[in-house]
């Protein structure tokens, strides 16, 4: 086995935290298999509910993922250079979350054969060919940000050419860190745009700007604001894992700062939003907002949830430098923020396909195929094997060794 | 998606998408290939040498790339930002100069250590000769690290050498330490190491030396590397004082020896 840059545990140590890894990932390249040969038979989905668990987890995996762009526009643009310590760990993260999702949008189209149909024959008029080319684009952009990364590596380091090519690239990271937030914006908002624009959906349709309605805005705020938070999280998990010290807690006080203070503008932001859906786009629609919360399990709970505990809470709290500075209260917080994202998406991914819009319409319900399941699980697998190797491999995070010699 | 494909209208839709993402993309092949031209124009212009040591500056740790005016104690807290080279330093020039030492020699660890010579901060001291060549060798602290056994691998005669470019390497069994060179020039002789010393370099058009350690600078620079090397191996080895034995590397682990090797002498 090669050599690990910094100390790291013992190879046989390594081997067994990656096997089950490795039969997760088997367990579900089967499952996708099966929906890939078999059709979407395989899956619990069906006309009426066309977007199911992997939309809301591809949905929640790229807002996630989101730390990527936003640290690099900090990092090379904005030149917050005490981000340094994270921002591999960033790109890595953002390229498992893209990549993955790509490839659960990949079985979940079916037929990757035609893929490059979406390219050669778009429609314009969609949101969805927004989100191809621009996901598409900013992978191409994080797989040019991995390289410099892979190309650290000791013994690639002895080639010249790759030595010289990683610093050159290295040099013009600016460049792709501009490029990679153009496109974060607008695929981040375009999601959101999406389901704006269901005219035939009204508990998700929104009016907005120009040809972008609010949820397109909203998408963009939630993601940046989730972003760093799950950086931290990642970050913290790999140091509790490895049981090495990896960046300054400085880093994570800086991290839960821009979280906090974008997720505020979020939940001040979604409160103008539903207050105006309430009282303005849903009423015009023929339905009276609260209707949409009478049908269980989706009560009104859910809304206030979404805004308070997952949204409102944790803002104020990572907004607090006192509690920031104490990670009992700054992890809490950052796993809040992140579960708000995600819940953000499901209500907008699951609930609004499960709200009958037409009177002889039943309210609907669905849960995943093991099918599913497996070939989501197998993503998660996926990341954890591609960060897994790359922590033991390539050195991620500059700090490390000074702080380990701190002890 | 072009025009002439089906589907495709000149409006303004169209006009403004797909502009947006061939612009894009544009930026992104151009940035890769401009990438890979540099690439080519470095190493054809025999630049390598400098991009891997700004490559291995920037990823020393911090405790690596402390400011050699820290060291002495002249500024509480300084780290360098320009390679190690103080020719290119704007601030270096406003320190008083380091006094010589008072002693002809210190002694740490067991180890002497002469203060006749000027030191680089990779561990390799230089002494001017009457005609006007320089020769260079390993500092006593290095020598004894790579232990009697290792073996250089020296350039031939005429090479040239750029400072913190690589001057030659030692082996160690199946390891391999890099040795920065401390001077430009070209090499005009060189020796096993059984002179004390491993190059004779004729100076190049730049032969100031005002980059190297001297005088009263040496021996708290050299306490700071003793406790590099002593953090990288994980403190316990050095920290009761005594003699620092030869080549101790042997009863480390490989990945820690190495990765104490890479750190003393400053590759990343």
């Amino acid at each position: 086995m090669p050599e690990p840059l910094v100390r790291r545990c013992s190879s046989s140590q390594f081997v067994r935290w990656t096997l089950p890894w490795f039969a997760l990932l088997a367990f579900g390249l089967y499952c996708a298999g099966l929906c890939l040969f078999r059709g979407l038979n395989q899956t619990n989905m069906d006309n009426r509910f066309a977007f199911g668990l992997w939309i809301f987890l591809d949905l929640s995996v790229i807002a996630l993922g989101a730390g990527a762009f936003l640290t690099g526009l900090l990092v090379y643009i904005l030149k917050r250079h005490e981000l340094r310590g994270v921002i591999n760990t960033a790109v890595i993260v953002g390229f498992c979350c893209y990549s993955g999702a790509m490839a659960i949008l990949a079985v979940d189209v079916g037929q990757p054969l035609r893929a490059w149909y979406t390219f050669w024959y778009p429609n314009v008029h969609s949101m969805l060919t927004e989100v191809t080319f621009c996901i598409t684009c900013y992978l191409t952009v994080l797989a040019l940000e991995y390289v410099p990364i892979i190309l650290k590596y000791r013994d690639l380091k002895k080639v010249p050419s790759y030595l010289v090519f990683e610093f050159q690239l290295h040099k013009l990271m600016p460049v792709l860190a501009g490029v990679g937030a153009f496109l974060s914006f607008f695929h981040q908002g375009s999601l959101g745009g999406l389901f704006g624009v269901l005219r035939g959906r009204p508990f998700a349709f929104r009016e907005g700007f120009a040809i972008w309605p609010s949820t397109f805005f909203l998408f963009i705020l939630s993601a940046v604001a989730a972003g760093p938070s799950f950086l931290m999280l990642i970050t913290w998990l790999v140091e509790k894992i490895s049981n090495h010290k990896l960046v300054k807690r400085e880093v994570f006080d800086t991290l839960g700062r821009i979280s906090g203070g974008l997720l505020i503008v979020y939940v001040l932001a979604k409160c103008v939003d539903t207050l105006i859906w309430i009282n303005n786009t849903s009423p015009a629609a023929g339905f009276p907002a609260h209707r949409f919360y009478t049908l269980q399990p989706f009560g009104g709970w859910l809304l206030f949830a979404e805004i308070v505990p997952f949204g409102l809470l944790p803002a104020l709290v990572l907004l607090d430098a006192r509690r920031r500075s104490d990670l009992r209260w700054l992890l809490p917080a950052a796993t809040m923020v992140c579960l708000g994202v995600m819940l953000n998406r499901f209500v907008l991914t699951i609930q609004t396909l499960a709200v009958p819009t037409l009177p002889f319409d039943s309210f609907m319900s669905y849960s995943p195929s093991w099918q599913e399941t497996g070939t989501f699980l197998a993503v998660v697998a996926y990341g954890v094997l591609v960060y897994s190797y790359s922590f033991r491999y390539l050195p991620l995070f500059p700090q490390e060794r000074d702080l380990q010699a701190a002890g | 998606m072009f025009p002439g494909i089906f589907g495709f209208h000149w409006d303004i839709g169209h006009i403004i998408f797909l502009g947006a993402f061939y612009a894009a993309l544009t930026t992104i092949a151009v940035t890769l290939v401009r990438s890979w031209m540099r690439t080519r124009n470095a190493l054809n212009t025999g630049r390598e040498s400098s991009i891997r040591w700004k490559v291995d500056f920037h990823d020393l740790p911090e405790r690596s790339r402390r400011c050699r005016h820290e060291l002495s104690g002249e500024v509480e807290q300084r780290e360098c930002p320009n390679g190690f080279d103080c020719r290119v330093c704007d601030n270096h020039a406003s320190f008083a100069p380091a006094p010589p030492a008072a002693a002809p020699e210190f002694e740490i660890l067991g180890i002497t250590v002469p203060l006749d010579r000027r030191y680089h901060r990779g561990h390799t001291w230089v002494r001017g000769e009457r005609d006007g060549t320089f020769v260079i060798g390993l500092d006593p602290l290095a020598t004894r690290i790579l232990g009697g056994s290792a073996a250089p691998e020296l350039p031939v005669e005429g090479t040239e050498l750029s400072v913190n470019g690589s001057a030659w390497k030692m082996r160690i069994g199946e390891r391999e330490v890099r040795i920065l060179s401390p001077l430009n020039g070209t090499v005009t002789a060189v020796s096993d190491g059984s002179e004390g010393w491993f190059l004779k370099v004729h100076p190049g058009a730049d032969s100031r030396t005002t980059h190297l350690l001297c005088g009263s600078e040496i021996e708290p620079w050299m306490s700071h590397e003793v406790e590099r090397l002593e953090r990288a191996l994980g403190g316990a080895v050095l920290a009761d004082g005594g003699t620092l034995v030869e080549n101790p590397g042997a009863g480390y682990p490989k990945d820690v020896w190495t990765a104490a090797c890479e750190e003393l002498f400053l590759h990343s």
